[in-house]
């Protein structure tokens, strides 16, 4: 510990006191209003903090704003700043180390209505929380973050941190920084923050007129407060007494007229810029999604009913489990084909069916499958080792999947594509040049075999397929869709006896 | 690409013995929303529509049938369509959705959005899960109801993005650091998904606990046909709101049972919330009593001799001398496993554990005083197996099948198990 600078009674708020900086008993008053009336003061922080003048400017400025208590809250995370919303009496929630703005960020989007305060210092706001601060900045999410930057770890005892000025000891730089810090302030305005305000502990009256300008700003907005840690950073430092960094921190606070009108070896080592550093208001998250709400609402309410319910006959019972296999290459329909098939199969014809298809580089290579286990009871094991019915669209696919065919199994092959086919009895239609030259369109290919398939295998009525196809169409196309179905089934009637299965 | 939307309405089907239905496992009856309030909120009201979707989807679905209105997630394979369907959705109901920057940060998000008083989720896969725990014990510790979705992939570390693993089921117990009770669930089909969805919704919001709701990728990512049932048959709990007028409440009161009733920010009730250890004014405490006193409170709150809690399915179980303890998909194939087997005349049941967490101990106990043997098919090295042992401490012969190459569990490799365990040759 530094010097004792002030006896721990002196936070007593009997009236009549007048408090070290001068405050008469009505601004206290004022102050007092916001703290909990009970048992939490004296509070955590050493004698001399900083954090104590913060604290009471940061509430004189709801005060003036005329905020409703109920209406503020206070999140912070982990230090000696995040010990601050345990005093106020706000809605207040004190989380884990660095997560205070994505909480925020929580609380903001499921109550809008709430003025939401987050509180900082620079470890938990720039090390840990680093992230989390140029993604809220980014997003311009309204909330108030207040980062008090005292260059150091102050309650783990002294650790440096990463605003802590090169050449600066601290606990875990016995031997001085080598690290270049952070300019919070640049740093947060490079990420988007729309109100940047930098001040010090000393200049109390500058910290409440930011803050309120803060909350006036519809955004995401930064009030960096230089603090003094003389426990911690000053004892190393050779600032040990708390008046001594104070007056250190006013000394090299340089107004943003002067420093803009200043060369750098003009000002003291170590010197920052303060006043209001960066202010460009634009429409803060929350703004911006309730637009997304009203426009998905539309968007709904454009949708209109959906078509009438499709009866199709019941099918004949299945005694065991058929495994289907629709393959060929990414980009070919086929998952969609799969899942046309399985709707077809469970929610037409009333069975069961689990769908399951290939996913990532498989998905997009030449060898893509999408499985169809259907069967009148519960799928218990939704994978097959052979295949009942198959679809092969590209000469990879069959080489890799019609081996897996059963015995007596229904093998249709895309003639544009398969050449050689390993496996005798295949049915070959020219699928793909169905859909460009007959249907006009080569993207309704998988709708031109499914439409084969209704014919060549029982496994799923055509009534069911026809239905599950029409579901599946994109608003407009019922037609092209319904005419590449049935081209699907021409083709496969007008099969040879002998290309069709047994 | 059309969207998966009705398809098809019916009525609601008659109870089918032979499908294991979530639904039967809700908790709680009482349902403190009204279905004319739900009405009000824009859901229609219709029969039972049977659909063909994803178990992602489904769940996306169940979520928003529960009363989701915060939705704060980080793209993960497989898990991303969860996040995909509820961006699109859930702004059609007046909630919010953010993509945030990791988990870490979707974690912190629904616990502050669920203080604010949303019903809050987010879902993931195991990588992602694994910078979630941080905040889940946060979750655990301010008793901030919110749902996780892990759909497991294999792992460790980057894994098998698009396999399935079942290797997760000890991190959503253990993940977080210090002792504190969690609900888990786990689903065996894409209707589970929709069904177990809201119950994991219903059992946060009563017993004001992160609930972790484990797919797999397997099921995450298979399509099954489901039935929507219409908003008035689903039944949803709400957390229990204050008695007591704002300068009364503690936030972490135990005069009205283990589960405190809970007041959102914004409502007038102010109050201080914190992850450091608390009494139950919700500031923080060294004191001896007070820590033990706010522990056991909530090992009590969330226990295994919580009847309602023991979330598991008796399958064929009467008879059986061989029970098979399973889980997720490795319960579709020990039901299947269980069919086999008697239809070759051996006794196989099976008890599908639908909840993991709090572990039924209770119901492995009275199984294994039944049964010789005790089978418990994981897709990991064998994790919940221990579980089983401890349980049945003894009585029963407990055997680990364990599988790790991301196939899924065939009921005739279960079946093969127990054939060899009575002596039997295989069978036709």
């Amino acid at each position: 510990m530094g010097p004792v600078t002030g006896n721990p009674k002196q936070h007593d708020d009997a009236p009549g006191l007048t408090d070290a900086l001068g405050n008469t008993a009505d601004v206290l008053a004022s102050t007092r209003q916001y703290l909990r009336p009970f048992k939490k003061l004296p509070t955590v922080w050493c004698p001399g903090c900083g954090l104590g003048i913060i604290q009471g400017a940061i509430v004189r400025a709801v005060d003036e704003l005329g905020l409703e208590k109920d209406n503020v809250m206070f999140v912070a995370g982990i230090g000696c700043t995040g010990r601050m919303p345990t005093y106020l009496d706000f809605n207040t929630l004190h989380v884990t180390h660095g997560r205070a703005i994505p909480a925020a960020t929580g609380i903001k989007l499921a109550n809008p209505e709430l003025t939401v305060f987050v509180v900082m210092g620079d470890g938990d706001a720039t090390a840990i929380g680093g992230n989390h601060l140029i993604h809220a900045a980014r997003r311009n999410i309204d909330l108030n973050a207040i980062v008090v930057n005292n260059y150091i770890y102050g309650m783990t005892g002294g650790q440096y941190s990463p605003t802590t000025p090169v050449g600066s000891k601290a606990s875990t730089a016995p031997y001085g920084g080598i690290e270049p810090p952070f300019d919070v302030s640049r740093l947060v305005t490079a990420a988007g923050a729309s109100y940047v305000a930098r001040t010090t502990a000393y200049h109390a009256t500058k910290i409440t007129q930011y803050v309120k300008e803060a909350v006036q700003n519809p955004g995401f907005s930064v009030v960096e407060v230089m603090s003094n840690c003389h426990t911690t950073y000053g004892r190393r430092n050779k600032l040990r007494n708390p008046i001594d960094l104070i007056r250190w921190l006013k000394d090299h606070a340089v107004e943003k007229k002067k420093w803009d009108s200043t060369e750098p070896a003009e000002r003291p080592e170590g010197a920052f810029c303060v006043g209001v550093l960066h202010s460009e208001p634009r429409p803060d998250y929350v703004t911006l999604y309730n637009q997304i709400i009203e426009r998905a609402r539309n968007a709904e309410a454009e949708t209109g009913t959906p078509p009438a319910p499709v009866e199709v006959p019941k099918p004949a019972p299945m005694a065991e489990p058929v495994a289907v296999r629709l393959s060929g290459s990414g980009g070919q329909g086929l998952i969609l084909a799969g899942v046309i098939y399985g709707r077809a199969a469970s929610v037409y014809d009333g069975r069961f069916a689990a769908q399951t298809q290939s996913y990532g580089p498989e998905a997009r290579g030449g060898a893509s499958k999408s499985d169809v286990i259907v069967h009148d009871r519960p799928i218990v094991y939704p994978e097959a080792d052979e295949f009942d019915l198959m679809l092969c669209m590209t000469q990879e696919a069959c080489n890799r999947y019609a081996p897996h065919l059963k015995p007596g199994g229904t093998l249709l092959v895309d003639s544009l594509y398969v050449t050689e086919c390993p496996t005798e009895g295949a049915c070959a239609l020219p699928l793909t040049e169905i859909a460009r030259n007959v249907v006009g369109r080569q993207v309704t290919a998988n709708v031109v075999a499914l439409g084969a398939l209704s014919v060549l295998s029982p496994v799923v009525s055509e009534a069911a397929l026809r239905a599950a196809v029409l579901d599946a169409a994109p608003k407009g196309t019922a037609e092209l869709n319904t005419s590449a179905f049935n081209e699907g089934i021409k083709a496969a009637r007008g099969l040879e006896s002998g290309r069709r299965p047994r | 690409m059309p969207s998966s939307s009705s398809r098809r309405r019916r009525k609601p089907p008659a109870p089918d013995p032979t499908q294991d239905r979530g639904r039967r496992f809700d908790a709680g009856g009482n349902a403190t929303e009204t279905a004319a309030q739900r009405e009000s909120a824009g859901q229609r009201s219709a029969e039972s529509t049977s659909i063909f979707v994803q178990g992602n989807a489904a769940c996306a679905r169940g979520a928003l049938a529960a009363g989701l209105r915060f939705f704060a997630g980080y793209p993960i394979t497989p898990s991303t369509e969860i996040a995909e369907i509820i961006s699109e959705e859930l702004p059609k109901r007046g909630g919010r959705f953010i993509q945030m920057e990791d988990e870490i940060a979707s974690m912190a998000a629904i616990i502050g959005a669920s203080m604010a008083g949303a019903k809050s989720m987010t879902a993931t896969s195991g990588p992602g899960f694994s910078l979630m725990v941080e905040n889940i014990g946060l979750a655990a510790m301010l008793e901030a109801p919110c749902v996780i979705v892990n759909v497991q992939r294999g792992g460790p570390s980057t894994g098998l993005p698009t396999k399935t693993h079942q290797a997760d089921v000890m991190q959503a117990r253990w993940g977080s650091h210090g002792d504190y009770p969690i609900i888990v669930l786990t689903a065996a089909s894409v209707q589970d998904a929709f069904d177990l969805t809201i119950t994991s919704f219903n059992l946060a919001e009563k017993y004001r606990t992160p609930v972790v709701l484990l797919l797999e990728e397997a099921t995450g990512h298979m399509r099954e046909k489901i039935e929507i049932p219409p908003p008035e048959a689903i039944a949803l709990f709400e957390r229990t709101a204050p008695s007591v007028p704002p300068g009364e409440y503690l936030p972490f009161d135990d005069r009205f049972g283990d589960v405190p009733p809970f007041a959102a920010y914004g409502t007038g009730y102010r109050y201080h919330a914190t992850g450091l250890t608390h009494n139950r004014t919700g500031f923080p405490t060294e004191a001896f009593e007070e820590i033990d006193e706010l522990l056991r409170r909530h090992a009590r709150k969330i226990s295994e001799d919580i009847a309602e809690l023991r979330l598991v399915e008796h399958y064929k179980m009467d008879d059986a001398e061989i029970a098979l303890v399973a889980y997720g998909s490795s319960a579709r194939a020990a039901k299947g496993a269980v069919d086999l087997a008697r239809a070759e005349g051996l006794k196989l049941g099976m008890i599908r554990l639908v909840i993991l967490w709090p572990f039924p101990t209770a119901v492995i106990r009275e199984a294994a005083a039944q049964a010789k043997h005790l089978i418990v098919p994981e897709l990991n090295m064998g994790q919940m197996v221990r579980e089983v042992e401890r349980a049945a401490s003894g009585h029963a012969r407990v055997h680990s099948m364990t599988k790790v190459t991301s196939e899924l569990w065939a009921p005739h490799e279960i079946v093969e198990k127990a054939r060899a365990l009575l002596g039997v040759n295989g069978g036709a």
